[in-house]
């Protein structure tokens, strides 16, 4: 048995761990990549379980109101590990069904000069875009119908030029001490977005069900880890490490701190060759 | 409220006196923010308590800086869902905080205050216009409960 298990050829231990996938700009995407996010949300759009996307959009906002955004006091702010975990569980669904599939980030700078809305989110001309929108489960678009308001999600961008621009985002990656980091980034960028896009992204009950709302939070996403790099911190105080983000989503403070243990990173680029050894 | 004006005999003091370092920052914080209702930016200008959605982003204009509310929107529940309930009843009381709590909002207006300073101005006035993403005013919709400024040095 011990020969037998020293005879086994060294692998990297890596290959034990989960494969890091890197979540990439949505301009970016191959034309194979983008597609395999489309069949993924077509996918999860079809579903009532719990990799369904209303499963995952009504825990956000209405009717379970379990998101977290920063609190009266300042401190122990879980709007940024609460959003990680989120987005890794959508993911997650997204990838049983459709395993290529990774979710984009909405470079909103870029967006100030390539027309605002990103052009894989837009309706697409004689083909049915799962991008482009959603519609809501039934009580919630009763709910809206009786507001007069759509029973599907709609959008009413305002001009890209306001945005947020790169001297903006640089400038809020520079702050130290984490608490100001995470209140401007969701105050001053995150906010911001939500009321440019406006429509149901406007509104924090019905937002989650655009599915533009999941790489403008993979786009939040990508600062916290670009400030966790920066400035070699993983952010949240360790006293709040061992605290549940709730709703459901089965994960600690202290999981989401590293994106490498959830199985992802972000990336400009990627490059690859298999070595047959 | 329609928009936020400082009271006429309660303006702000400019953050200076003898012997004081100077500030590397200084900060408007806004508290008890409510969130109900559309998304808006609150635009906070200096001295201009005509300043408008019209009115030029820029120092010179009396711009200080803007905070942005991600509203709630209608309230989508039954009766009472949208009344913000009190504090925890009981020490295992671990429910989640109201989706209505109260937020808090800070505007760094570090420059703007700098220049209130430079003018040799010994006090200054607050305006928040809270305008949509069309430029455009929005009624009713600003809500908070303290104003605060703090410099840092």
């Amino acid at each position: 048995m011990f020969a037998a298990v020293m005879a086994t050829p060294l692998r990297s231990p890596i290959l034990t761990t989960p494969r890091v996938r890197h979540r990439k700009s949505i301009e970016k995407l191959r034309p194979d990549q983008l597609k395999a996010l489309r069949d993924g949300f077509a996918a999860i759009k079809k579903l009532h379980d719990t990799n369904g996307f209303w499963f995952w959009a009504e825990l956000h906002g209405a009717p379970k109101n379990k998101c977290e955004h920063s609190p009266e006091n300042g401190y122990d702010n879980l709007f940024l590990p609460w959003h990680r975990a989120y987005l890794y569980r959508l993911e997650l669904a997204l990838q049983t069904k459709v395993p290529a599939a990774t979710l984009p980030w909405w470079d909103w700078p870029a967006s100030r000069t390539s027309g605002g809305i990103p052009a894989a989110y837009e309706d697409l001309a004689g083909e049915l875009n799962p991008l482009a929108g959603a519609d809501f489960p039934p009580r919630i678009a009763e709910l809206t119908a009786a507001e007069g308001m759509p029973t599907n999600t709609w959008r009413e961008p305002g001009d890209p030029s306001r945005l947020p621009s790169k001297a903006e985002v640089n400038s809020i990656l520079e702050l130290k001490n984490f608490d100001d980091f995470s209140k401007t980034l969701e105050v001053q960028l995150h906010n911001r977005v939500h009321g440019w896009v406006r429509g149901s992204m406007g509104i924090v009950a019905i937002a989650a069900y655009d599915p533009i709302f999941w790489a403008h939070h993979t786009m939040v996403d990508r600062l916290w880890a670009l400030w966790q790099t920066l400035h070699s911190s993983r952010g949240p105080r360790p006293g709040v490490w061992k605290r549940i983000l709730r709703g459901g989503l089965d994960l600690t403070v202290g999981d989401v701190l590293d994106t490498h243990a959830l199985g992802y990173d972000y990336a400009a680029s990627t490059a690859n060759r298999v070595v047959d050894s | 409220m329609e928009r936020y004006a400082t009271p006429a005999d309660e303006p702000f003091a400019v953050p200076v006196w003898e012997g004081q370092p100077d500030f590397y920052r200084a900060d408007l914080q806004f508290h008890g923010v409510g969130h109900r209702g559309d998304s808006y930016e609150g635009r906070v200008f200096f001295d201009a308590p005509d300043a408008t959605p019209a009115t030029p982003l820029e120092l010179d204009a009396g711009y200080a800086g803007s905070f942005y509310v991600f509203g709630h929107g209608p309230c989508f529940g039954d009766e009472g869902h949208c009344e913000v309930p009190p504090g925890p009843i009981h020490p295992f009381d671990y429910r989640t905080v109201h989706h209505l709590a109260p937020q808090s909002m800070v505007v760094t207006v570090t420059e703007a205050v700098k220049r209130v300073i430079a003018a040799g101005k010994s006090e200054f006035a607050v305006t928040v216009v809270p305008t949509n993403v069309r430029d455009e005013e929005v009624g009713d919709i600003l809500h908070f409960e303290r104003l605060s400024l703090v410099t840092y040095d």
